[in-house]
């Protein structure tokens, strides 16, 4: 996946996801219900290498994850 | 094999409770309160003579053919149009009525050419059996009267002939585009003996005709009959099917003469359907025959190469080589497939299968993914399952509809036509669509409220309408205690009820007046029954998935879920979407909508299948496509789809697919994404097919072979052989062995098998012990995931915004005559009516640009640029402009971008940023001042045919 990819989606899920009560829970859980593990190592290592480019709620997960 | 006959009960069904015993020809009968007699008659097998009665039809009482006598009663009323009554005597056949059926056939018969040896009707004509029926022996007034024998036959069509000379003006057609279609194009012209059947005082083609068949198939003589039945002959046996368009998914009598098709017939008995068509079921299948179908295995080393025609056995082992070296090469997630909407449940069951178990991950996904997939998402987070929750026939109950995002008149005719006829009957619709749609002003049908909201501005206005529902106390609390999750209701009523998303500051959003939005929540949530419909206009956006979960909170706040008349109804585009997502299309579920990650459920298909299955999820195919572009994902096994046509950002797509090692497709043609493929395996039309579909409405139909495979083989044959090539054996016999697989893997299909389905003629999933015959409305007594679950559906712009550059918003979709990417319809005679892809747009945004109606536009956006015609029309707000994306040499995706929604990323097809600017040549370098009026030759050669 490219990076662009990789960021723009992960922000735009934190983004329509951020706003719910339960935000956390539902972000996390709908990157392990459709990320590839590919995907969700990439995240990882984008946000702890570029985290000026995540939303915040998005780098706290991808920490989790 | 004869041709199938359905039985012609002359009118309608009542659909009475109250019943009425009257006595016909001696023998009793009970029959609902409103049935006519002549139908009361036919349920006792007695068939009274009729030439302007059918059972599609109100009944009309004009041709006094089927006069009878009644006890008690001067004269000899009509039978069509005489309700029976408690205690009537009727008899049907006596002196008295069979000596006037005999004179009024006699005056038929005097105004009608003898040329039955050589009329194309022959022994398919009503008016030819009756004259038979009544005993018709002579005729006394000869033929050298007034008559209207030489009258002018009307070749416009290029399907069927208006041969005037044979009409006996029993106003069937007429009566069927008004009451079955719903058009409204025909009349009866003049008075006494000038009346005449026409298309509004022009020929067919330049009429409002739609072309469905309604009225081809109501008349009862050879007055409107098809070509193909003219130039072959007629029928000798039928084939029943299923349409391979739309998601209506409509029933067919494919008849043939010999091994050649001449027709297909909407079957009366289709669930889906019920005796109704459009032009592309009813007429555009041509394109199974063209000339353009490749029937030989190609492969090529390099897409710069010529394609060489091969062996099956030699492309199908020459794609599993190269597949096997790519994954050696690369890794296991090196490859992946696509399956398709166009091809049947078992087919699409056998590419998955081959995925998951012979390449061994699961980079799996559907051409659902670029059209219903929020849905998907959407309906399953919130009732617990991935499908529309009510049948077509519910609609028929409905009192108010809300119609968002989808233009069934030209995507979904044969629905549209139901809901037309029920919103002649007295019931409202509210339409929200950035368009002027038929539906928010046509021949008898205008929309309560029309809600032109912004592109991408779903979100706030579902939730303003849902805001008002909170604040002014129209909340069905018995429902939404008794049924829904009451902890996410209470959080979901806090959010709704927030100022930002009430009408007055939507208002600002979405550009729609607030009072009208509060006007259309109050109609919908004080319906008896409210339904709400919807199609892409709401999926294909950033927020799709927020809006279906948007729209599934209406419904339940408004306890509009859950019997008939009301629901959340996603119209599909292609006719098995349902199906392709039903049959575990999606990279992260098996079949029946389970993950793959349910360790249960997959260990289930490890010892089905006997192969070891992955439990994370795999790519989508915007993931496939990125990663090509980055060099990790090299090979792609493709099924019936062009996603170098279909899927958005053009030029993406195609760097995706040209940087890839390998591209296998099966398909009817050389499309646009076979251009840049290494293999090409020929596939089958729906006309070869063997198996079924499943419509909108959840209903499995069989697709039955009409003829053999022109390629001598069925499509999943291929895909098993390439699986075994690959070292994972798939052992079918036939295709009816591969629905056992899925019955008895998937739940909601337990209850399915082709012998069950060839005895009750299809079901609606869930099928199985518990519902034997299907289960039409979902939701009844508690929902699929127990309780419903409010979401909280908070509007995010999307990031499309228009600019100086890019000033205004364009939008697509999809016109009545042509279908998806084209493929099929453009290779048939549908072509007549729209043979480019024209531009939309508003005067005053024409004038500001110097655009003149006809003229070719340059539209461009930030990631391409193409050429097309330009149509000025008010249809379209200022700022707002559409297209269609059904010819590649237009190629509407070049502009479109690739933002999608944040859930499943479906493609924001339906905002993109563009300017429009005048241009001096088409797209194939034309001449802006040389462009002739295409559609006026076009007629010309219809006209010739």
């Amino acid at each position: 996946m490219s990076e662009a990819s990789v960021k723009r989606m992960a922000n735009q899920i934190a983004a329509n996801l951020k706003n719910r009560s339960d935000a956390n829970e539902a972000i996390s859980s709908h990157l392990k219900s459709f990320w590839t593990p590919e995907m969700l190592s990439e995240l990882k290592a984008l946000t702890e290498n570029n985290p000026q480019d995540f939303d915040e709620l998005i780098i706290k997960i991808s920490a989790s994850l | 094999m004869s041709l199938l006959k359905e039985t012609d009960f002359g009118t309608p069904e009542s659909k009475s409770t109250q019943s009425v015993t009257l006595t016909i020809d001696g023998q009793a009968i009970t029959v609902p309160a409103g049935t006519s007699v002549m139908r009361a008659a036919k349920m006792l097998e007695t068939s009274i003579p009729k030439l302007c009665a059918t059972d599609s039809l109100n009944s009309f009482g004009s041709c006094r053919l089927c006069v009878v006598e009644i006890d008690g009663r001067k004269g000899t009323p009509a039978s069509c149009t005489t309700p029976v009554e408690d205690g009537m005597v009727v008899r049907t056949q006596t002196q008295k009525v069979e000596k006037i059926r005999k004179n009024v056939m006699e005056l038929y018969i005097s105004d009608h050419p003898l040329d039955c040896l050589t009329c194309p009707a022959n022994g398919d004509c009503e008016l030819q059996d009756m004259a038979g029926v009544v005993g018709l022996r002579e005729v006394r007034y000869g033929y050298e009267g007034r008559n209207h024998l030489s009258a002018p036959t009307d070749f416009s069509n290029p399907y069927f002939n208006f041969d005037e000379s044979k009409c006996i003006v029993c106003s069937r057609c007429v009566r069927a585009c008004e009451e079955v279609q719903g058009t409204f194009a025909l009349t009866i012209e003049g008075r006494g003996f000038n009346s005449k059947v026409s298309p509004g005082g022009t020929d067919f083609l330049s009429s409002e005709c739609v072309s469905c068949g309604a009225c081809v198939q109501a008349c009862p003589t050879a007055t409107l009959e098809e070509k193909s039945v003219v130039d072959l002959g007629m029928p000798n046996r039928t084939v029943l099917t299923t349409c391979a368009y739309c998601g209506v998914g409509c029933s067919f009598k494919a008849e043939l003469r010999g091994d050649e098709l001449v027709r297909m017939v909407p079957y009366k008995d289709g669930g889906a359907n019920e005796g109704h068509s459009c032009v592309k079921g009813r007429f555009a299948w041509g394109y199974a025959s063209h000339p353009d179908r490749v029937l030989t295995p190609k492969i090529r080393k390099s897409i710069d190469e010529p394609w060489q025609d091969v062996s099956w056995e030699e492309a199908i082992n020459y794609a599993a080589s190269k597949l096997k070296e790519i994954q050696a090469k690369f890794g296991h997630q090196s490859i992946g497939g696509i399956t398709s909407s166009r091809c049947t449940n078992e087919e699409v069951y056998v590419v998955q299968k081959m995925v998951r178990a012979a390449f061994g991950n699961n980079n799996v996904d559907t051409c659902a993914r670029v059209c219903h997939s929020p849905t998907g998402y959407g309906l399953k987070q919130t009732f617990g399952t991935s499908a529309g929750t009510q049948d077509f026939k519910s609609v028929e109950k409905s009192d108010v509809i809300l119609l968002i995002g989808a233009n069934p008149t030209d995507a979904h005719p044969v629905f549209a036509s139901r809901m037309k006829k029920r919103l002649r009957q007295g019931a409202k619709i509210i339409v929200a669509d950035p368009r002027k749609i038929d539906l928010v002003k046509s021949a008898h049908v205008e929309a309560s409220h029309h809600l032109p909201l912004l592109p991408g501005t779903n979100v706030a206005m579902i939730n303003a309408l849902a805001h008002t529902v909170a604040t002014e106390n129209l909340i069905d609390w018995d429902f939404v205690n008794e049924r829904c999750d009451l902890t996410a209701f209470k959080k979901w009523e806090a959010f709704i009820r927030q100022p930002e998303n009430s009408p007055e500051v939507v208002e600002t959003i979405t550009g729609v007046p607030a009072e009208e939005i509060r006007a259309a929540a109050r109609l919908y949530a004080t319906a008896k029954n409210a339904a709400i419909y919807y199609g892409l206009g709401v999926t294909e956006h950033s927020q799709g998935s927020t809006m279906v979960m948007g729209i599934a909170n209406l419904a339940m706040a408004t306890g509009n879920i859950g019997r008939e008349g009301v629901g959340v109804n996603p119209l599909r585009g292609q006719n098995n979407v349902q199906g392709s997502c039903d049959m575990g299309s999606f990279p992260h579920e098996f079949s029946g909508y389970r993950h793959v990650s349910d360790d249960v459920v997959r260990e289930q298909f490890e010892a089905l299948w006997g192969a070891t299955l992955q439990k994370d999820p795999g790519m989508r195919i915007p993931n496939m496509l990125d990663a090509a572009i980055v060099g990790e994902f090299k090979a792609m096994f493709i099924q019936g789809e062009d996603i170098a046509q279909s899927d958005p950002n053009t030029k993406h797509v195609k760097a995706a697919l040209g940087s890839m090692e390998l591209v296998i497709v099966q398909d009817l043609f050389i499309n646009e994404t076979a251009k840049f493929a290494h293999v090409f395996l020929p596939g089958t039309s729906f006309l070869e097919k063997d198996g079924t579909f499943t419509n909108a409405e959840r209903r499995i139909n069989r697709v039955r072979p009409v003829m053999a495979s022109k390629t001598g083989k069925q499509e999943w044959q291929v895909v098993a052989e390439l699986s075994k090539a690959l070292g994972y054996e798939m052992h079918y016999q036939n295709s009816a062995e591969i629905m056992d697989e899925i019955a008895q893997i998937t739940p909601t299909f337990a209850g399915v098998s082709f012998a069950h389905l060839d005895k009750v003629g299809s079901v609606q999933w869930p099928c199985n012990e518990a519902n034997p015959n299907g289960t039409p409305i979902m939701h009844v007594d508690q929902f699929v995931r127990g309780k419903g679950q409010f979401m909280e559906t908070h509007y995010v712009p999307t990031e499309e915004r228009t600019t100086r550059k890019f000033p205004l918003l364009l939008t697509t979709g999809r016109i009545l005559s042509q279908y998806n990417v084209g493929a099929q319809t453009r290779r048939t005679k549908n072509s007549t009516w729209a043979s480019e892809d024209l531009l939309q747009i508003h005067p005053s945004d024409a004038e500001l640009r110097g655009i003149s109606d006809g003229e070719w536009v340059k539209l461009a956006s930030r990631v391409g640029e193409t050429t097309l015609r330009a149509t000025l029309t008010s249809d379209v707000p200022p700022g707002v402009v559409y297209t269609t994306f059904h010819f590649p040499v237009s190629g509407a995706n070049v502009i479109t971008t690739d933002f999608s929604d944040w859930a499943t990323n479906c493609p924001e097809y339906k905002v993109t940023a563009v300017e429009v600017m005048p241009s001096l040549a088409g797209p194939d370098g034309a001449n802006k001042l040389a462009h002739s009026d295409a559609k006026d030759k076009e007629r010309q050669f219809a006209k010739n045919v």
